[in-house]
């Protein structure tokens, strides 16, 4: 192991990948621009890596928060989840359309 | 092992919000903690390894003895998942890692309290922040922590193995959660995995299909979950769990050795093991215990008896039945602060620690990452 020598090969996650779910989408500009930065750091998504971590951009997640809204940006704990989510629709059954909401609601907080 | 006071980096929160970092800070104060660094011998770092094997080792020949004896009813887990869970096992289905807590104060040998075999986090923490720490801080010292080489080719014999999207799941609205699955996905993406990320309640299930399916409808059928068996068995997809196709990441099988069920069982199976404790489903006769949830998380709803009297507690949403530990105190240094060694494993190596540390005996959710070296 080790260590000395080790050497973190870490990519930079697309920010598009990082900013899911965010209020606002990326535009045309922005991920073109993303898209150049993942392929000149990780070659694209699916090859192995070579550069360091921060061996990209500095700021990939263009200075936004890139977690959800609503999220709080601290560890959230056994508070994080409000167990709403079995009443959309998952009782459906139809062929074509999935039920959704039918995991999560037992949720206290998952961090361990 | 030593506990060290250091200088913190400046703008420290802008580098570790940098690597992925940014839940470094909890009700104002740091969860990342680099005021202070923990130092082992070249020694115990051969005895955290050593015992961490031990322990993997000991894990699986648990899971047989569980399985084989049909002892899943002591895991609270209900009947319509054992022969899912068994054919997992059989079918040896791949783990991805685990993090077993260890008591150890640098002397005699690390003692287990638990394993979080299911959905370990204070990853990227481990395997990235700690390491540039190190690189910034004392480059000529070096680190336990191959986590991140370890979950590559852990991914890469995923990948080769399991063709196709593979998903990454958690809770919507957590940020240590999003950033641990995202970390491993980072890694699967280098593997050479294709990949997508959807939040677990967003995961459709198609009644006509029988399948566990994605936003667009396209169906799942290989997920990492940063979500615990345990309750994905009683949220109402659980029953589709068996009849779908999807295959999970930690496997079905991990829901044998994340339940603090198993604990009384490696006990039975190891008595006096030196990297045991001893455990029991029933309250220990001598009346020196701490009482465990079966289900309990992040140090929630324990109780600590010493001579048969409530010593200490903690609050949390975990009822239930519980299982029976011999107290055996964290070391506690500069008579202040309790660490807990949690060691890592990822596709069967041993391969990093992170250090927890609090002011409580009890090791919860806000107890402060610290790093270390030797």
């Amino acid at each position: 192991m080790n260590r000395l020598t080790k050497q973190i090969g870490l990519v930079l996650i697309s920010s598009s990948l990082i900013l899911h779910g965010c209020e606002r989408s990326l535009t045309k500009e922005e991920k073109k621009k993303e898209e150049e930065q993942a392929a000149a750091t990780s070659g694209g998504a699916g090859t192995s890596g070579t550069h360091g971590y921060h061996s990209g951009p500095s700021h990939f997640y263009y200075g936004r928060s890139p977690y959800p809204s609503g999220t709080t940006g601290i560890r959230t704990g056994t508070s994080s989840f409000s167990g709403t989510s079995t009443s959309r629709g998952g009782s459906r059954s139809g062929t074509s359309v999935s039920a959704r909401g039918g995991f999560g609601a037992a949720a206290h907080g998952v961090s361990s | 092992m030593r506990r060290h006071q250091t200088q913190p980096r400046a703008d420290w929160q802008k580098i570790v919000e940098s690597q992925g970092m940014y839940y470094h800070t909890a009700d104002g104060v740091p969860y990342w903690d680099e005021s202070a660094y923990y130092e082992f011998t070249p020694g115990q770092i051969d005895t955290l390894e050593k015992a961490t094997y031990a322990l993997d080792q000991m894990c699986h020949t648990a899971v047989e003895h569980v399985l084989g004896n049909n002892l899943l009813e002591k895991f609270l887990i209900p009947s319509e998942y054992h022969q899912y869970i068994r054919d997992s096992w059989e079918e040896d289905e791949h783990s991805v890692y685990g993090r077993f807590d260890l008591a150890y104060d640098g002397s005699g040998d690390p003692k287990l309290l638990e394993y979080n075999a299911d959905t370990p986090t204070a990853l990227l923490e481990a395997a990235v922040i700690q390491w540039h720490w190190l690189k910034d801080n004392f480059p000529h010292s070096d680190q336990l922590n191959s986590i991140h080489e370890r979950l590559l080719e852990v991914w890469k014999v995923l990948g080769q193995e399991r063709p196709g999207t593979m998903y990454f799941t958690s809770l919507s609205g957590c940020v240590e959660d999003y950033m641990t699955v995202n970390y491993l996905r980072d890694v699967a993406i280098q593997a050479g995995c294709q990949t997508a990320h959807i939040h677990v309640e967003d995961i459709g299930w198609n009644a006509g299909r029988r399948a566990f399916t994605d936003k667009d409808e396209k169906p799942i059928q290989n997920c990492f979950k940063l979500y615990p068996w345990e309750w994905m068995q009683r949220d109402q997809f659980g029953p589709h769990l068996p009849e779908s196709r999807c295959r999970w990441l930690e496997p079905p099988w991990k829901a044998i050795l994340s339940n603090k069920a198993i604990l009384p069982i490696l006990w039975e199976l190891f008595p006096e093991n030196p990297y045991l404790l001893e455990a029991s489903f029933e309250p220990l006769p001598h009346g020196d215990y701490v009482r465990k949830p079966i289900f309990g998380r992040e140090g929630a709803n324990l109780q600590v008896f010493k001579q048969g009297k409530l010593f200490l507690q903690t609050d949390g949403p975990y009822e239930g039945p519980a299982i029976y530990q011999e107290v055996w105190p964290l070391p506690c240094f500069d008579r202040k602060y309790y660490a807990c060694t949690g060691s890592w494993i990822a596709g069967g190596w041993s391969c990093g620690i992170g250090i927890r540390e609090d002011e409580s005996l009890v090791t919860g959710n806000l107890s402060r990452f610290v790093p270390h070296l030797f």
